[in-house]
């Protein structure tokens, strides 16, 4: 068998070798290990001897974060207020990092700092060479940018005036993302978006999902103007959608036949779903109380959804009325076999024994009870 | 590298450095990807050699392999950090080695994550210590290479 050049077999046969068999390991399993620590301590391996000086530091995941101007990441009051000449040292030290770091294909490169559209022309010069170096996975992440700024722009012109965009997955936090027909295509290869806290219209994200065709997984979390989501799309390979408004939704009407997974944590008026035959997950966390009444909403994913295995429901069961197990009303999950419920309200238990009886595959049952 | 031995039934021969022959199922030998497209073109008499790994880091991959529950994450948790528990610093740098050489399944992470904990916000002297390095460098040549990335020390308790 092939063996790897960079070892050494005798090595492991002379006890006296065992000093600094670490240093003999291929860079890529020490590169490896430096992917489970903060690329800080990545760094001061520099002063362990010369090979670790001269090391070349080829990491799958490359995370700029308060961390390098040494302020906590968990310390939120610091990080609302960093002052000017701390954010200047920062998008020093990133610079200076950049010139230690390798950014490829394969590497997941994020930048989590908070900083708005005054620092466009820095973040642009980033993002413009993670995209040049063919990155798949770009993160910004600019949490609190928009206490003191605008946010940042996404800039679709980089994508633009480079030959090709290779993003995989982006993920955007508190940035503006202002997709135009002509420019999103630049993001069809697009496998993963998220976004959180993004301003953005419906219309918006219709540009998005009507060129992503490759997307399979969309968070949308904490996005503001977002009071409508309507998705029918039958040509898209959508797989998981997370949906976190952070205001109330009028409306939610999904038709996409490949959704495997939805989740849903908010408050929302009209849920409404039709031909989504690989639906196998979903996740609802109503906040007050589903207008409609949850009679309905159970019978919607019934009826759509056949192949639900697994159902979570936290809601409020108030304006309900109260299933029977002989109420043939009572909406059938013939494939169900795992259900979690922690029914709110006087009409609650009714409910998760009208499921029970209209279960018939169910395995697992978790009820949590809940005060008020 | 493939030599011949008696044939027994179905199961893969592995041998080690050190001369130990051991006798696994083809799925736990699949599991161990660096010997993957070996096992594709082996019968039950192929003996596979496996230039850098000792019967005790075999012992132990083969051990972690088997005993990995299949299902709950609690479950595996629980046993991964039973099986890392009792590694000795220097059991654990050979069997990263090893199994970083044979790329085996879940166990590649778990090293690595095991050994980056041990080394996480440890002085540099510490981290020498730890992994064996010698220090080659003049102290004038230490003293500019922490110079230079001065900001990186921060926080961190001296020895």
């Amino acid at each position: 068998m092939q063996q790897d050049s960079s070892y050494k077999s005798d090595t492991l046969e002379k006890s006296s070798d065992i000093e600094d068999r670490i240093s003999e390991l291929p860079n890529s399993i020490i590169c490896y290990i430096f992917t489970f620590l903060h690329l800080k301590e990545a760094i001061r391996t520099k002063v362990l001897s010369h090979t670790w000086k001269d090391r070349s530091m080829d990491m799958s995941i490359i995370v700029f974060d308060p961390k390098v101007i040494n302020i906590d990441l968990d310390d939120d009051v610091s990080l609302e207020s960093i002052p000017l000449p701390q954010k200047y040292q920062f998008i020093e030290r990133v610079d200076q990092l950049l010139e230690i770091f390798t950014i490829n294909q394969s590497v997941s490169f994020t930048i989590w700092f908070p900083m708005g559209k005054q620092f466009t022309s820095h973040i642009d010069k980033w993002v413009n060479r993670a995209i040049g170096k063919e990155c798949e996975t770009l993160d910004l992440e600019f949490k609190f940018a928009r206490i003191d700024d605008e946010p940042y722009n996404f800039p679709f012109h980089i994508l633009l005036s480079s030959k090709k965009s290779h993003l995989k997955c982006l993920s955007l936090c508190e940035c503006q993302l202002k997709p135009t027909r002509e420019v999103v295509h630049r993001l069809n290869l697009l496998e993963s978006l998220t976004l959180v806290y993004v301003s953005m219209e419906a219309s918006d994200l219709e540009i998005i999902l009507s060129s992503c065709l490759n997307l399979e997984l969309l968070e949308l979390i904490d996005c503001e103007v977002l009071t409508s989501l309507r998705i029918f799309n039958q040509d898209m390979r959508l797989k998981r959608l997370l949906v976190t408004p952070l205001i109330f939704v009028a409306n939610i009407e999904l038709s996409i036949p490949c959704l495997e997974l939805f989740i849903f944590n908010g408050e929302i008026e009209n849920f409404t779903i039709s031909r989504m035959n690989q639906l196998k997950t979903v996740e609802l966390y109503i906040k007050g109380t589903y207008p409609r009444g949850m009679s309905q909403l159970l019978d919607e994913l019934s009826r759509n959804a056949p192949l639900l295995q697994t159902l979570f429901l936290t809601c409020h069961f108030d304006q309900f009325q109260s299933y029977a197990h002989n109420n043939n009303q009572t909406p059938k999950f013939n494939n169900l076999t795992h259900l979690e419920l922690t029914p709110k309200g006087d009409y609650g238990w009714n409910m998760s024994i009208g499921i029970l009886y209209k279960s018939p595959k169910l395995e697992v049952l978790v009820i949590e009870v809940s005060k008020g | 590298m493939a030599e011949k031995a008696s044939p027994s039934s179905n199961s893969i021969s592995l041998k080690t450095v050190d001369g130990k022959i051991f006798k696994v199922s083809p799925a736990i030998a699949n599991q161990m990807l660096t010997i993957q497209p070996l096992i594709k073109d082996s019968d039950s008499s192929t003996i596979i050699s496996l230039p850098d790994v000792a019967a005790f880091h075999l012992t132990k991959i083969i051990e972690y392999l088997e005993g990995k529950p299949a299902a709950a994450p609690s479950a595996v948790d629980a046993f991964e950090a039973q099986f890392v528990k009792d590694l000795s610093p220097e059991e654990l740098k050979g069997l990263l080695i090893a199994v970083g050489y044979l790329k085996v399944n879940g166990l590649v992470d778990l090293m690595a994550n095991t050994v980056a904990k041990l080394i996480e916000n440890k002085s540099v002297e510490y981290v020498r210590k730890f992994f064996g390095v010698v220090n080659d460098f003049t102290p004038a040549e230490e003293a500019k290479c922490r110079q230079e990335h001065a900001w990186a020390f921060d926080g961190v308790d001296e020895d």
